[in-house]
């Protein structure tokens, strides 16, 4: 077959010149020979550059277009569903909310040894905070990571305080021996500095970056890195620009979880709140055969949202749950083989509607990466629409948008509550935390409502929320969305 | 704008749930809809109770759905529901007052609940506005079996019936 030029620059084949040429200085920021030390970048350098010149020139890219065989694209096979929580917009002169619902799911059988190979750097914090027990169930962790990743796999370990290490560089089919003896040398002391891990971790990450590979950073950590968060944030966009994921696992009660959090979400990763040092090997597990499932990775969906509408909150459902930025285009992380990815969006539609007979919310183009396939997918267009008609709505929404919103808005009252709590609006915060109280015990968790009202209480008497509490509720609450809790039979 | 029934906070209409209270703002439109009001988030172990086990004992709650309170029942096998008017002898059970009975069309002495056994059965003691069992009218007087999940109506006042049994709660 002739050499796949569109491959090489990782573009698909309707990319315009301009994803084209970004594509390229991208790549050529990794790969160019001064700057990569991979003694393999220069001959991978010729080639993207070879594959660039045809494409970045009109007349020789038609021509060689004209030479593809035309399976050289492909379609992705996902499909998309839609549900919205009305059928119809009436036209107001007030504001008015839709909620969309967007789930996604491939439609190939998925089967596990189709995974795509994991290329993913461990950073471990290694602040005194973690020594005695933590710092034993992270080595025992890392230890059992190490035998469960397959001989295809790229392991790194980096190790953070006030600077970092690399404790095990980027290998591929990691000798379980040295492994282990490199995880058990390691020793706590100092401070949390996680801009420095991160760094170190993207490093590792680079020297193997491909789109082959399932690019993944797992941060744990302990503690607050204090001065370097927006650093940080910047580090984990430019990740997610590269297609490098990043999940955060925050252990104990003294992580900042905000922080954490806008980290993970930036590059369509999650974070995790782990109370108890036992968990951790279960939720490394997790993630780490959640990683070798993926179907579909980096997948971004850009709204190009009308003038009269407004994208409120956007909310991960599926394959993990959280808030996702929004910022265009939304990161929506992976798709798993076997489950969906499903987001809900709030929409605010503006008091003057267009003079038609249907409301564009928004175009939609969804761009995915499809690791097991070594020709890059075409963007997805859809978009999301709703008839303007007068009248009354005659349907109920759609079950799953109202059990999803149930349960997402006790998330955001814990979210509110919070709020209110840093605007010093603590007799609002404590009213909220009692309503939500109330709304959790009637729907069976009982634990999580006494937990809540144990923090009302505190803020009755005037003390702040516990951090444990704190972490305990928006956590808490936000299992309550996860698929297994949301499925609706019939 | 929508008002929420529960704290009168505004939401934008379409909204579906008030952001402040957390109470369903659609629920009186339609038949209740909240996740409470679904029978699945109720634990399935309850559900899963079948024949008679005399080691079990049961429990009753009421959710009032609009309010979003739940009534736990404890210490007898019958209780009045109603509501309470001053001047008047009765006392029901369980007083609705708190709940806009009044404006919900709850008589005084409503309605019954009894426990025998396993069977938990609700009788309409000739009320002004009828006893609802989801949504069907009853006849009064007469003992009509409710399981858990059920929705019953004193006149225009929803309630959700939870049996639990007190083994498996905690």
């Amino acid at each position: 077959m002739d050499p796949n030029y569109y491959a090489r620059l990782g573009v698909p084949r309707d990319a315009t010149l301009e994803e084209i040429k970004e594509a390229f200085r991208d790549i050529a920021r990794q790969l160019h020979p001064d700057v990569s030390p991979d003694p393999n970048a220069t001959e991978l350098f010729i080639k993207v550059q070879e594959a660039y010149k045809v494409l970045s020139t009109p007349q020789k890219r038609a021509a060689y277009d004209v030479n593809l065989p035309p399976e050289a694209t492909s379609a992705p096979k996902i499909l998309v569903n839609t549900l919205y929580s009305r059928e119809f917009i009436p036209p107001l002169d007030e504001p008015q909310l839709v909620y969309v619902l967007l789930d996604l799911l491939p439609t190939v059988a998925f089967e596990e040894r189709e995974g795509s190979p994991l290329n993913i750097c461990l950073v471990l914090d290694r602040s005194t905070s973690m020594h005695g027990k933590r710092m034993d169930t992270v080595k025992a962790a890392a230890t059992e990571i190490l035998r469960q990743l397959r001989p295809q796999d790229v392991l790194s370990i980096v190790t953070f305080s006030d600077n970092a290490d690399i404790l095990l560089p980027a290998t591929r089919g990691v000798d379980i021996n040295k492994g282990e003896i490199r995880i058990s040398m390691l020793q706590t002391s100092g401070g949390t500095e996680i801009l420095q891990g991160l760094q170190a971790a993207y490093q590792q990450i680079n020297r193997y970056r491909n789109p082959e590979y399932i690019n993944y950073i797992i941060l744990l950590t302990d503690g607050h890195t204090y001065g370097d968060e927006n650093a940080s944030l910047e580090l984990a966009e430019q990740a997610a620009q590269g297609g490098v994921g990043i999940s955060a696992l925050g252990i104990g009660n003294d992580w900042n979880d905000e922080f954490l959090d806008s980290l993970a979400s930036k590059t369509g990763g999650h974070s995790l709140y782990i109370s108890d040092p036992k968990e951790l090997k279960r939720f490394l597990e997790t993630e780490i055969s959640g990683l070798e499932q993926v179907y579909a990775e980096q997948v971004t969906l850009d709204l190009d949202t009308s003038e009269n509408v407004e994208l409120r909150y956007a909310f991960r459902l599926s394959p993990e749950v959280g808030v996702l930025p929004t910022t265009n285009p939304l990161f929506l992380g992976s798709i798993p083989g076997q489950t969906h990815l499903t987001i809900l969006l709030e929409y605010l539609i503006s008091s003057t509607l267009p003079q038609e007979t249907r409301l564009t919310i928004a175009e939609a183009t969804l761009a995915l990466d499809i690791p097991s396939l070594s020709i890059p997918t075409s963007h997805l267009k859809f978009r999301l629409s709703l008839p303007i008609q007068e009248g009354e709505a005659e349907k109920p929404p759609p079950q799953t948008i109202l059990l999803a919103m149930s349960r997402l808005t006790l998330y955001r009252m814990q979210e509110q509550a919070r709020a209110d709590m840093t605007t010093g609006h603590l007799e609002q915060a404590k009213t909220r935390l009692k309503n939500l109280a109330s709304h959790l015990s009637s729907q069976g968790h009982h634990d999580l409502a006494k937990t809540v009202l144990i923090e009302a209480n505190r803020l009755e008497q005037g003390k702040p929320m516990t951090k444990e509490g704190e972490k305990k509720i928006k956590y808490g609450t936000r299992s309550l969305l996860l698929p297994a809790t949301l499925e609706t039979k019939g | 704008m929508i008002t929420c029934f529960n704290c009168n906070h505004t939401e934008p209409i379409g909204a579906l749930f008030c952001s402040e209270c957390g109470g369903n703002l659609i629920a009186g439109k339609q038949t209740p809809v909240t996740a409470e009001a679904k029978p699945h988030p109720i634990e399935p172990t309850y559900q899963d109770v079948s024949g008679p086990s005399p080691a079990l004992h049961r429990q009753i709650s009421l959710h009032i759905l609009d309010h979003n309170k739940i009534i736990p029942l404890s210490g007898r096998t019958e209780y009045t529901l109603g509501r309470f008017s001053k001047g008047q002898p009765i006392m029901p059970d369980v007083d609705f007052t708190p709940f806009k009975a009044y404006k919900s069309g709850v008589s005084r002495l409503h309605a019954s609940i009894k426990i025998n056994g396993q069977e938990v059965s609700l009788r309409d003691l000739e009320s002004t506005n009828g006893t609802y069992i989801n949504d069907q009218l009853i006849p009064a007087n007469e003992p009509h079996l409710i399981k858990n999940g059920d929705i019953i109506s004193l006149g225009t006042l929803k309630i959700q019936v939870l049996i639990t049994n007190n083994d498996l709660a905690d």
